[in-house]
């Protein structure tokens, strides 16, 4: 079974625990207490990961420490369409990977700022949102273009592990002062991403709220507990 | 306040969306209906003070992501969750502003009055961009603008045009391969002293009936419309006033 | 800053807690702002804790809760008392500061709050259809001054980390400061027992504070990790709710925002505040 060394507030671990939803890939999720506890800078997590870093996926002897790592293995092995990660075409798997590596200069920027707005780690906040502006503007460009093709998703005419990689930071970064206005195509692709069929949010990422077919399931559950 | 703002391109919300919009120094939710119609009102939910631009549309109500307040198109508010069985008294409202479409914009108003300065023309979506410089320098840009910055567009004398459509709506002529193109651009006051370009395009009326701009020539004018805005927030990038050689210069 | 030292000021004559007491080793030191004055915390290689002022004036200092408080005025009480704090068996979480760019008022007018649960907590605190908030009582306790709110009932899908399913749990509010509440809900495992989650709020300003949570809970089943991580989930959630509140200040005029019964303590609070002259963060007039 896939155990996840977890951190319910990190944006990088809800990548792991996106992709596990929507591939509806079952997993044990272990929480590490990364704050207040630093428990990620102790001697038995960095047994686990020397870099001291979460999110941790573990299956069998398979170690991975790196999210668009762990996000490759997740589609790779619980996707057997093997659209999330397009492995027989290489132009579509090569802009996955560039999105991939988009996605580390979000978590630089939007991702530093939240975490210095929200649990006041020390950064140069206003360089942090700026860069984060940068990286919102050149995706803007590239999801308005996509639009013009019809294409809701990062890469071509479907969703990707591209989609999981970028999606969280941007998703948070008014967390860490950066508002989602300026950008009308970001806000149309974080809608397209929250319809996938088996998304999940995490704290402060909201839920659509459309309305719920599972009303009367909800009611079910009531009388029994009651 | 009685100006009308062009906040959105029409086709940037869509039914059941809810965006924020800022005019002047009033915080506005502006939202759409899931059979179409158009709101806009205060940002703020009377009960808790809450962005209403945070909440989400069931039918022809916007619900308020806080509490679930939902609130009709009038904004008369119509049903309190933690009270299922209670009709809520008619003075708990939303303040209510001025909302239009038209030519292909979303236009909103504080006082309601008037009409937006802009013919309905029918025209085609490209996309809206914000701009780090003031809408007086925008527009004057866009005044003086023309499309020389792909190939497929013929630069030079006589092949492009001018027309203020509004205050605030410039119409760029020009010629795209070997058809009329007519560039339609918007400006938004943004809070900070920034301002928005909507931009939308209109093939002309010669060419028949059509389904709207292909793809290639909307990607060719959002390609534009960045390059615009780079040498606007580049100044010193420039010589001098921002000019078509000049762009053909750089871009070698 | 201005010397308003002799005043009587509700904001400044409050104890708040300004950090973690376990994080603060001997030797160690922490700056921070509380109510707009920096101060500096330090626990001596003794292990005492001390506490002053940019001018050098040492502040009083309390140790309980886990966290360290103090005051920048001369608070005329002792900290309030949560006798469930040394009961046997109860496992004591600090889940750590949380900043938000609100009001500390605002902040703890939130946590006293059950009927945005389904919306903010979906399927967790709470879940439509089940939106329903049933009449409870609201009362202010004359011997501490404290607003109290009793007998609330909400159906919960997953009421805390150690409940599985839903079920209909009881709550009781307490608010024992103008920035501390207390919340005593059903405790799945021991029957009878109330789980005690706290927000203490340290404003930094009126419209900026750190929150930290703490909990004292009987849970045998869960990890700490897991313990903070459920709390720091349910907060986090009600953070961007708290930072798009508008106005920022918690408004006191009741013709600001409209209560439903619903909010029957929220009332309580904001008139007990009026009451006390407690305006920081606070919004008296309507804009």
């Amino acid at each position: 079974m896939l155990k996840l060394y977890d951190y319910v507030l990190s944006g990088s671990a809800y990548k792991a625990r996106l992709m596990m939803a929507i591939l509806g890939a079952p997993y044990e999720a272990v929480p590490v207490d990364f704050y207040p506890g630093n428990e990620h800078r102790q001697p038995d997590f960095l047994d686990l990961n020397p870099a001291g870093t979460l999110p941790v996926l573990v299956d069998g002897d398979l170690v991975l420490t790196d999210s668009a790592a762990i996000l490759t293995y997740l589609a790779g092995k619980h996707d057997p369409p093997g659209t999330w990660l397009p492995a027989g075409d290489p132009a579509r798997l090569a802009q996955v990977v560039q999105w991939l590596a988009f996605s580390q200069s979000l978590t630089a920027t939007a991702g530093a700022a939240r975490l210095h707005d929200m649990i006041n780690r020390p950064l140069d906040v206003e360089a942090a949102r700026a860069g984060a502006h940068r990286a919102f503007r050149e995706l803007e460009r590239h999801l308005t273009a996509q639009a013009f093709d019809g294409n809701a998703f990062l890469v071509a005419d479907q969703p990707t592990i591209a989609d999981i990689a970028c999606f969280p930071y941007v998703a948070l970064s008014p967390d860490g002062g950066i508002a989602h206005d300026d950008y009308p195509a970001i806000r149309g692709w974080l809608d397209a991403v929250k319809r996938l069929p088996g998304f999940i949010e995490m704290p402060g990422i909201h839920a659509l709220h459309e309305v719920r077919e599972t009303e009367p399931g909800v009611v079910a559950m009531a009388a029994e507990a009651g | 306040m009685s100006k009308w703002v062009p906040v959105a391109l029409a086709d940037g919300l869509k039914p059941g969306g809810v965006m924020r919009a800022v005019v002047g120094d009033q915080d506005l939710v502006v939202w759409r209906t899931t059979a179409g119609a158009v709101n806009a009102w205060n940002n703020r939910c009377p009960h808790r003070g809450m962005r209403l631009s945070f909440g989400f549309v069931r039918g022809d109500r916007l619900a308020c992501l806080y509490h679930g307040w939902q609130f009709g198109a009038d904004s008369v508010c119509r049903y309190i969750p933690a009270h299922p069985d209670l009709e809520p008294p008619a003075t708990i409202t939303a303040t209510v502003y001025g909302a239009r479409e038209r030519g292909g914009l979303i236009w909103v108003s504080l006082s309601g009055e008037g009409e937006p300065d802009m013919p309905d023309i029918a025209v085609h979506p490209v996309r809206s961009l914000a701009v780090d410089v003031a809408p007086g320098d925008l527009l004057a840009a866009l005044r003086g603008a023309c499309f020389p910055v792909s190939e497929t567009w013929q630069a030079g004398s006589g092949t492009f045009s001018h027309e203020d459509l509004g205050e605030a709506v410039v119409a760029i002529d020009g010629v795209d391969g070997d058809a009329r193109c007519r560039l339609v651009a918007a400006v938004q006051p943004l809070p900070d002293g920034r301002a928005m370009l909507h931009l939308l395009v209109d093939e002309g009326p010669d060419d028949g009936p059509h389904d709207g701009p292909a793809a290639a020539l909307k990607l060719r004018l959002s390609d534009w419309a960045e390059r615009l805005r780079w040498f606007l927030e580049n100044p010193q990038a420039t010589s001098a006033s921002w000019t078509p050689v000049l762009v053909e210069e750089r871009a070698a | 800053m201005s010397e308003t030292v002799e005043k009587k000021d509700p904001a400044r004559d409050e104890w708040y807690a300004v950090g973690i007491s376990a994080d603060l080793r001997p030797g160690e030191a922490r700056e921070t702002i509380l109510v707009g004055e920096p101060i500096d915390i330090r626990r001596e290689p003794g292990g005492a804790v001390i506490v002053s002022k940019s001018d050098g004036r040492a502040c009083p200092v309390r140790e309980r809760y886990g966290h360290v408080w103090t005051s920048i005025g001369a608070p005329d009480h002792d900290l309030f008392a949560i006798p469930e704090a040394d009961q046997e068996g109860r496992v004591l979480v600090d889940v750590g500061a949380v900043r938000v760019r609100c009001s500390p008022l605002r902040a703890v007018e939130n946590f006293l709050d059950i009927a945005h649960f389904p919306y903010v907590h979906t399927d967790i605190l709470g879940a439509e259809p089940q939106t329903e908030v049933v009449p409870y009582k609201v009362h202010v306790e004359e011997a501490g001054d404290e607003v109290w709110a009793t007998k609330v009932k909400f159906f919960q899908p997953q009421a805390a980390k150690s409940a599985e399913g839903g079920i209909v749990t009881d709550y009781k509010y307490r608010v024992p400061a103008p920035t501390t509440a207390i919340l005593y809900k059903t405790c799945p495992p021991r029957p009878g027992e109330w789980d005690v989650i706290t927000i203490f709020v340290q404003p930094i300003a009126e419209d900026l504070c750190d929150v930290w949570p703490w909990m004292a809970l009987f849970d045998e089943d869960n990890s700490l990790a897991e313990l903070i991580h459920f709390q720091q989930m349910i907060f986090l959630q009600d953070r961007s709710i708290l930072e798009n509140q508008v106005p920022k200040l918690l408004p006191l005029d009741p013709k600001m925002e409209i209560p439903t019964r619903a909010d029957m303590t929220s009332v309580a609070y904001r008139r007990w505040l009026k009451r006390r002259g407690m305006t920081y963060g606070a919004q008296t007039a309507a804009a």
